[in-house]
């Protein structure tokens, strides 16, 4: 074993290395290295916070199809956002989804923002949706129009059909009923699908519904201040006094339903003055959106023109009305003036006196009063004690209302009331409300009553006259009566004759001769 | 000088990396060169201390991104979907395959996580002088060299489906920047174990043994 000293004298005999130029950057320049990390790092975790928006609450009715982590929030098909968390509400009631928006969408954040969970949805007027069959329903966004923010909002429950970024107005329609309308019922102009149905709700007095239509742009121009709407639902089909009315709109809307609009009918009336032209720009004039206009039930309610003076009468008739609908026309001379209201019975119970009152409207203005000398319309009542006293004067020369059969085969019936002079006179009663307005009888009434007077005459002469003839006829023909007798004997008489008769033509027929000589007698033959 | 015990550095004799080649020289001396096959030679690998923290904390930094941030970018037609490791680890758990959870949980967080904290630890102790159990640290630091390069699993996972599955619409597979940030861990920690000399653990050691005490009776068996 060498000892140490021979060991390092050992060591000391081995090569010497080569000696360079040291580097002294070297030890530096590999903290480059953290340091890059770290601008690398902090560059991500920057880009995260930055990328990463506003929080906010969303509830829904049901968690159907909310994912965490998964679903997403789209505006325009476009991720916005991811739900981060599906929780229940604190009285379980809903279902509150915790959403990270984007950054990019952090201004999504406005008080009237709507989210809505995408299915697929299949309606009479199209699918929709149908992505999300594959891929998962997810909750579409509609960016609001408000300035103030939030950051928790309640899911509609029903999508909306247009997103507010779609040009277009929407104007809001009164109805009585929805009808068939449903959300996304076409709206038609001039048979054109303009719009549809965009909402629907119950009026807070429960006496009627209003539609909101959206009418898309450009078409939303043609809606102005007189426009009509009406339903152009299905097949309206209408037996009235004009007969059988079926009325389609296209077939699209027989299936899935519709409304149409239109500008009011041109007017032909002669008395039309020639307005100034503000007026008729006036007239004809754009409406903002949201304007409220009344939903007519057919196009021929929606195209009448409106009646701004309505006075109100009763008819008591003495007759039955059956065959009188609520609605039947009031007609004066082929114009329908008015319509039936109401139809009811009243019974005295002393005297069983019956009186069907039927209330009717009655549009004065389509009754239009004008002087023929000079042409110049008559101007209407200025009051209430002007119009009964006019009223009075027309029931003087005998304005009255009548019950008429409008169709045979139907049995409709409407009122015409025309004047006759002839009727009774009559004064009203200024202080019933509403007025009452005189009848006549009825031509149809008039044949009823000649008709039973026909059986009541046959009842009473005819058939005791009939019964007396049949009661003698029969005493004639007895059997012991002297006519029989009488018969018989020139029946047996005449048998007797014919006998004779038949001989006498065999002796003629033997011997011709006989005729001039006699008959021979019993020996020559 | 003869109490110590007998190492290259003690006895100024080093050898070339390349060629095998002994020479003498004084540790004072730096940046020499083999006089045969002209390769770097040193005593200790060069600047090993400062080396390995700078890569261990650029490994302790982008960490945290490899974690946060989605490793994988999935789209399919439902849309996309945005995977971390950890995410990866839960879906795998819940969806009944623990042992796959398991393993994704040790390959890709505890073992890049244990090599950060066991070269962090041994390079502290190195830079106390500490003489506890060299063996056992050396030991530590065989493992971690050895196991370093399997974390790589999750990053070609990663690579091979982002290059197979390209079906356009239907489903794709993205890297994300998480993918990144982890292969750069995976990579950055190797380089940091490559660049720690495991001699400077029995440097103490070697120390320590020199005081007069106990080092003859070491030395002696």
């Amino acid at each position: 074993m060498p000892s140490d000293a021979n060991r390092e004298e050992e060591f000391a005999n081995l090569p010497q290395p080569i000696s360079k130029q040291p580097r002294n950057w070297s030890s530096r320049f590999i903290w480059i290295i953290p340091i890059l990390a770290l601008i690398v790092g902090i560059g991500l975790g920057v880009k995260v916070v930055l990328e990463r928006g506003p929080t906010i609450t969303v509830s829904f009715k049901s968690g159907e199809g909310l994912e965490a982590g998964k679903t997403h929030v789209k505006y325009k098909d476009v991720i916005i956002g991811v739900v981060k968390t599906v929780d229940l509400s604190e009285d379980h009631k809903e279902v509150v989804a915790t959403i990270q928006m984007d950054r990019k969408a952090s201004d999504f954040l406005r008080e009237d923002t709507h989210f809505w969970i995408v299915r697929p949805r299949i309606t009479a007027s199209g699918v929709s949706g149908l992505s999300t069959l594959f891929g998962g329903s997810y909750i579409a966004a509609d960016l609001g129009l408000s300035k103030e923010t939030r950051d928790n909002f309640v899911a509609l429950e029903v999508p909306p059909i247009l997103t507010r970024d779609v040009p277009g107005r929407k104007f809001k329609l009164h109805a009585p009923n929805l009808g068939s309308h449903d959300i996304g019922t076409p709206v038609y102009f001039r048979r054109l699908m303009v719009g549809e149905v965009v909402a629907y709700d119950l009026d807070k007095d429960g006496k009627g519904v209003s539609i909101d239509v959206f009418v898309h742009a450009p078409y939303d121009k043609y809606v102005s201040s007189n426009t009509r709407f009406w339903n152009a639902s299905g097949i309206d089909v209408s037996v009235g006094a004009a007969g059988i009315n079926v009325q389609t709109e296209s077939l699209i809307s027989v299936l899935a339903g519709g409304i149409a609009f239109e500008g009011p009918p041109p007017s032909y009336d002669v008395n039309v003055k020639v307005a100034d032209p503000n007026e008729q720009i006036a007239e004809t004039s754009e409406v903002a959106a949201d304007t409220v206009f009344q939903l007519f039930s057919t196009k021929e309610l929606a195209m009448k023109a409106p009646d701004d003076r309505v006075d109100r009468y009763v008819i008591n008739f003495k007759q039955s009305v059956r065959g009188l609908s609520v609605g039947a026309p009031v007609d004066f001379r082929g114009v329908t003036i008015g319509e039936v209201l109401s139809i009811g019975a009243m019974v005295d119970p002393k005297d069983f006196t019956i009186v069907q009152p039927v209330v009717i409207n009655l549009y004065p203005n389509r009754l239009r009063l004008k002087t023929m000398a000079n042409g110049k319309p008559y101007p209407p009542p200025k009051n209430e004690e002007e119009r009964i006293q006019r009223y009075q004067r027309m029931v003087d020369r005998g304005f009255r209302a009548q019950l008429r059969s409008a169709n045979i085969l139907t049995g409709q019936q409407y009122i015409a009331v025309d004047f006759f002079p002839d009727a009774p006179k009559y004064t009203i009663n200024t202080k019933d409300r509403p007025l009452v307005f005189p009848s006549i009888p009825g031509s149809f009434e008039d044949i009823e009553k000649s008709v039973v007077g026909i059986v009541k005459k046959l009842d009473t002469q005819t058939l005791p006259a009939l019964d007396k003839t049949l009661k003698s006829a029969d005493a004639v023909l007895a059997s012991d009566s002297p006519l029989q007798m009488d018969l018989r004997d020139t029946l047996r008489e005449l048998t007797k004759a014919a006998s004779s008769l038949k001989k006498l033509a065999d002796t003629l027929d033997q011997q011709p001769q006989s005729i001039i000589f006699g008959k021979p007698s019993e020996e020559s033959k | 000088m003869t109490n110590q015990v007998l190492t290259g550095l003690t006895a100024h004799v080093v050898g070339c990396d390349g060629c095998g080649l002994a020479h003498h020289a004084s540790p004072a001396q730096h940046d020499l060169r083999c006089r045969r096959c002209g390769l770097p030679l040193h005593f200790r690998k060069p600047d090993s201390l400062n080396r390995t923290w700078a890569l261990l904390i650029a490994s302790y930094i982008l960490i945290i991104p490899a974690n946060l941030l989605p490793v994988m970018k999935s789209s399919t037609l439902t849309g996309t979907e945005d995977d971390t490791i950890m995410g990866g680890v839960i879906y795998l758990w819940e969806s009944g395959s623990e042992v796959l959870g398991a393993i994704l949980f040790i390959a890709s967080i505890v073992i890049p996580l244990s090599k950060l904290f066991a070269l962090t630890y041994l390079l502290i102790s190195v830079r106390r002088r500490s003489t506890w159990n060299p063996k056992k640290r050396t030991q530590i630091y065989r493992v971690l060299e050895a196991v370093g390069r399997w974390s790589m699993i999750d990053v070609y996972v990663a690579s091979m489906l982002t290059a197979l599955v390209q079906f356009g619409n239907l489903m794709s597979i993205n890297v994300g920047a998480g993918a990144i940030a982890f292969g750069a861990v995976v990579v950055l920690t190797m380089i940091a174990a490559e660049c720690f000399d495991p001699r400077l653990i029995w440097e103490a050691t070697d120390q320590t043994n020199a005081t007069p005490d106990s080092p003859k009776e070491k030395h002696a068996v």
